[in-house]
């Protein structure tokens, strides 16, 4: 049996499809939408990643270990020593931090302070800077920069001009003494964003004078042996790699998340190609009867059909991979902006087109389409010789399938049900889950729509006579069209409902988070970042009305295998309520975080780290290494990362560090916020150090931007993989409009008006639209409820109430019946205009 | 009484006017039964299509019981139809989503005829037809014969002037053809209903009143 068709068979088909552009055409599209959708965000996901890799290797170098310092910072005198009596070469000092560029939006730059001279064995690129600039240039004041030619374009500064920076509340004016233009894509990409500066001056400028952000090293296993044994308490010796590496597993989660959304959207494509093959069969029965009668193999047939499929398998992904590329660039911007509200900074520009993503698309789209199609292709072989049979003989082998799809619908959901609950920790076997809960749902709705539309016939006609009837029975009788579009576009809602209802839940838990965690009046913090001054702070303490103040400090310490957030506050006990519990006694908690030395941990960092309270976390301090007991797990939803919390006490006794970032004041009773903010701002003004102020409901507004930016991204998946249904269902109408072409005109022959048959085919796909809709609700509840227990717990740690808003059930089903009705529109109108004698006579 | 008056209708086929019919003349008197008869093309369908108001000529007058058709709306002559001409087709074409019964009451609802008596007139058809005890039924349980039988009995219910039938036992064998053909005098004869039909069958046209042979030049 072979299944490649002769050329005469062949050019039936080609014949064949180019006679039905409508149909093509909307087949085409499906496709193309489904492998754009996943092409871009596999390109966008790959490009933000490679971003990523291209600047911690720049940043890198050759180095293969790290000494990262903790808060206190490495003390200068310590490198000099593992340089000079230890030997330890190449070795390279850094002190790292990041700056506001003022007049330039919410920019960041990263300063990078080396020692140009020590660069040459482990960052040659940076080495290489004191071939063309003068080491005393660096040092000259203002203190000079070098940055990527292509950064000073964008920032419309040239090699002399100054730029002014902004940290720890002062501007500094740095000159720029060269523009680099790296001949490596690494460095080009890599040091994107980054002001290289001399040691010295950037120790000045970050704060940080006779102290080290890390030393990097190029070292053997013993070399690093050696090393380990002289570390300071409080730094630790770390595989330059693996620290990268861990940072961006970090955001693994989230990416996954985005792939499995763009595969919905091929699912939904999907279900177009199998509609489109399967009308594409049914309309041809006769034809390939005949076909059979005068000799054509069963072989042959399916070649016919199977070959169509990749002829639109093949020219719909083309399509969809230049499609795709274009929406990448979109994405891409998306992408890097959520990972930069998420987890760290990112500067990505550009797209990389990995072929390994356009060929997965490709491979994705093609094979989709094919195996979309076999089920048709197989009809086809059935057809007997000389075959004529009707309409109705066709749905009612159909219908013979529903109790087949209904057990295959309920295994689905079953063993979908099961995986997602089934494994403690991965995060694909839920996502597989989840795929196995919507693909049975989607196997339930035809059965589901044929016993509603029949239950619907006798109400419908009692109340609109026979174009009621006509109306339910129609989307009945015509199941093996309006079962798949119905199908299609109860998926495409569900999604809808399910991220909608995730995205509101999670957006009304963050919001009721933020209520109870800000619960100062005003929030003070370093214009740039960094730490306040001491007199600062003094001046704002002494001012009139203020009542308690929260001390806060920010800093990131080794703890074990990984670096932690840890999140250091004095807190007064009338502020205690800014804390919600979600495991641990509040009472005994706080008496141990105050009095014994115990920490809290945020929700996220006990999920990733797989702490319970009566556990204990170890960290590197300014006194060696210390173990901390857990007494409280609390919600936190400002970073996915997550942190440790511990009290101002606890950690002055093991660091040598009493800086402060921000206060969280209190007003006293009766005194008006916004008149203390005032007084804050003049107390304030007297110091040379800009303070930046907020009120809390200007970071609880600030905060919801951010959270709703971050949520772009999901809300562009949803809005393709509509718009992949729209077009499904506008495929599925147009195709059973005109095969009902004929009925249709006797309606008219018998004296029904155009816009009498424009009501009637309105109605039905309205009915479509409503069931599906309908059908997608509790599909829709049911994939909020995964995503929200099972996929954002583990991919991020947060756990959130389901809060189901009518509101979004109520939009989603009116958006299903205008997506069927406005799908219908030109089926509805094509049909009101044909002439009834033309219909009738195309026999 | 149907009077066509120097109709002309062409069909464009490619780049070129096919011409069907040509200034073509002619009438039915009220309650006549014609038999349109003529090679295949020569026009005989457009001329009922044309009749019943489903296309409109390119030229000439048609007036059909003192309304002229030529001079109505689209709209007008979808209502027009509705009320005053049945059709019956070659392949039948009974609404496959409604059972026999609803097949007949459709008429009638929209014609404002769905009354007792309306569904009574419309039993008394089925049992006229001899239909009555498939009147649960979809039209494709039902065989061609029978198909047409209700198909004949859906263009009378609603009591239309003009009975329009386009070869109606073209796809029966001449057993069930007969069967229709007595059934169709039954219910149209003795000038209750004028009638055009079209066929290729003698026999059939010679059933009729008046046998009008359409030419191959169109008239």
């Amino acid at each position: 049996m072979t299944l490649l068709p002769r050329p005469l068979l062949a050019r039936a088909s080609l014949r064949y499809l180019l006679g039905h552009p409508w149909q093509l055409g909307l087949a085409l599209l499906g496709v193309a939408l489904g492998v754009a959708v996943v092409v871009a965000v596999d390109l966008a996901n790959q490009s933000a990643s490679r971003g990523f890799s291209l600047s911690a290797e720049a940043l890198t170098g050759r180095a293969t270990h790290q000494v990262v310092a903790g808060p206190e910072g490495l003390p200068e005198e310590w490198y000099v020593r593992l340089r000079t009596e230890a030997g330890i070469r190449p070795s390279a000092p850094v002190v790292e931090g990041f700056v506001r560029l003022p007049g330039h939006g919410d920019r960041t730059l990263r300063i990078l302070g080396v020692d140009v001279f020590a660069e040459a064995g482990v960052r040659p690129a940076l080495g290489a800077v004191s071939a063309t600039v003068e080491p005393a240039d660096l040092l000259a004041r203002p203190r000079g920069a070098v940055l990527l030619a292509s950064d000073l374009e964008r920032l419309g500064r040239a090699v002399g001009d100054t730029l002014t920076v902004r940290h720890g509340g002062r501007d500094h004016a740095l000159r720029i003494v060269a523009g680099l233009r790296p001949e490596r894509e690494l460095e080009a990409v890599g040091l994107r964003d980054v002001a290289i500066m001399d040691i010295a001056a950037a120790q000045e400028l970050l704060g940080r004078v006779g102290r080290l952000d890390r030393v990097d090293l190029v070292a053997d296993a013993a070399t690093a042996d050696r090393v380990a044994d002289r570390i300071p308490d409080g730094a630790r010796l770390v595989v330059a790699d693996r620290r990268a590496e861990t940072l961006e597993q970090m955001t693994d989660a989230f990416r996954l998340n985005l792939q499995a959304f763009s595969l919905l959207a091929l699912v939904v494509g999907a279900f177009l190609i199998y509609n489109t093959m399967t009308f594409s069969v049914v309309q041809r029965r006769r034809l390939m009867g005949l076909l059979r009668a005068t000799g054509t193999t069963r072989g042959e047939l399916l070649g016919v059909v199977l070959g169509e499929a990749v002829v639109i398998g093949v020219l719909g992904t083309a399509a969809g991979v230049a499609l795709g590329v274009a929406l990448a660039t979109v994405l891409v911007d998306l992408v890097t902006r959520t990972i930069n509200d998420l987890y760290f900074v990112l500067a990505v520009r550009e797209l990389t087109l990995t072929p390994g993503s356009l060929l997965r698309g490709a491979a994705l789209g093609i094979g989709m389409t094919v195996v979309a199609a076999l089920a048709p292709a197989r009809e086809a072989t059935t057809v007997p010789p000389r075959a004529a049979l009707s309409r109705s003989v066709l749905e009612r082998a159909h219908r013979r399938w529903l109790p087949g799809l209904v057990l295959a619908g309920v295994a689905l959901l079953a063993a979908g049900g099961l995986l997602l609950v089934a494994s403690e920790r991965s995060l694909v076997v839920p996502f597989a889950g989840l795929f196995g809960v919507i693909l049975g749902g989607a196997l339930l709705v035809p059965p589901g729509l044929w016993l509603v539309t029949r239950g619907l016939a006798p109400v419908l006609g009692a109340a609109a006579g026979f174009t009621g009837r006509m109306t339910a029975r129609g989307v009945a009788a015509s199941l093996s069209r309006t079962g798949v579009a119905a199908s299609a576009l109860a998926v495409a809602v569900s999604a809808v409902i399910g991220v909608g209802v995730m995205v509101d839940s999670f957006r009304t838990t963050f919001a009721e988070w933020l209520d109870a965690t800000l619960h100062a009046d005003v929030y003070v913090s370093v214009a740039g970042g960094g730490p306040m001054d001491a007199e600062q702070r003094r001046r704002l303490l002494a001012v009139s009305g203020v009542a308690t103040a929260t001390r806060s400090r920010f800093v990131r310490v080794g703890a074990g295998d990984h670096e932690a957030r840890l999140r250091v506050f004095a807190v007064p006990p009338a502020a205690e309520d800014g804390f919600s519990f979600r495991t641990g006694n509040p009472e005994t908690a706080w008496r141990a975080y105050r009095q014994d030395g115990a920490v809290f941990v945020t929700e996220p960092y006990a999920w990733h780290q797989e702490l319970e309270v009566g556990d204990r976390v170890t960290l590197n301090t300014g006194s060696g290494t210390a173990t901390f007991p857990v007494a409280a797990v609390v919600y936190d939803y400002g970073t996915s990362e997550g942190a440790i919390i511990m009290a101002r006490r606890t950690y002055t006794r093991y660091w040598d560090d009493n800086a402060v970032d921000s206060l969280g004041i209190r007003a006293a009773d009766g005194v008006d916020p916004e008149r203390l903010q005032e007084r804050l701002r003049q107390a304030a003004a007297a110091g040379g150090q800009q303070l930046a102020f907020r009120a809390d409901h200007e970071i609880r507004a600030r905060s919801l931007a951010v959270f709703d930016r971050t949520f772009t991204i999901t809300e562009v998946l949803r809005l393709l993989a509509i718009l992949v249904a729209v077009t499904g269902v506008l495929s599925a109408l147009l195709a059973l409009a005109l095969e009902r072409a004929r009925e249709y005109a006797v309606l008219r022959a018998g004296g029904m008006t155009a816009r009498e048959l424009g009501g009637l085919v309105t109605a039905q796909n309205a009915l479509v639209g409503l069931l599906s809709g309908l059908f997608a609700v509790p599909l829709g509840l049911a994939l909020a409820g995964g995503l929200i227990g099972v996929i954002n717990r583990r991919s991020f740690g947060w756990s959130m109430d389901l809060a189901v808003d009518p509101w979004i059930l109520l939009q989603a089903v009116a958006l299903s019946v205008a997506a069927a009705v406005a799908a219908g529109i030109y089926p509805a109108w094509r049909l009101a205009r044909t002439e009834p004698a033309l219909a009738l006579r195309e026999e | 009484m149907i009077v066509l008056d120097g109709v002309s209708r062409a069909f464009r086929e490619g780049e070129h006017a096919r011409v069907v019919l040509d200034r073509f003349s002619g009438s039915v008197a009220g309650g006549e039964r014609l038999a349109l008869v003529g090679r295949s093309g020569v026009g005989k369908s457009t001329l009922l299509n044309l009749i019943g108001g489903m296309d409109r000529p390119d030229a000439g007058r048609i007036t059909v019981s003192d309304t002229e058709l030529t001079a109505l709306s689209e709209r007008d002559r979808t209502l027009f139809r509705r009320y005053h001409i049945g059709f019956v087709f070659q392949f039948f074409n009974l609404i496959p989503t409604l059972t026999v019964a609803e097949n007949l009451h459709m008429p009638l609802e929209m014609t404002g005829g769905l009354t007792p008596a309306g569904r009574r007139r419309a039993q008394e058809l089925l049992e006229r037809v001899g239909l009555a005890d498939r009147r649960d039924a979809f039209p494709d349980t039902l065989s061609g014969g029978e198909q047409q039988r209700i198909a004949l009995a859906r263009a009378l219910v609603h009591r239309p002037g003009v009975l329009l039938a386009d070869e109606p036992t073209g796809t029966l064998d001449t057993a069930t053809a007969e069967e229709v053909l007595t059934l169709l005098d039954e219910l149209t004869g003795g000038g209750r209903v004028t009638v055009v039909l079209v066929t290729h069958s003698p026999e059939v046209a010679s059933r009729m009143d008046r046998v009008l042979r359409l030419g191959s030049d169109g008239g």
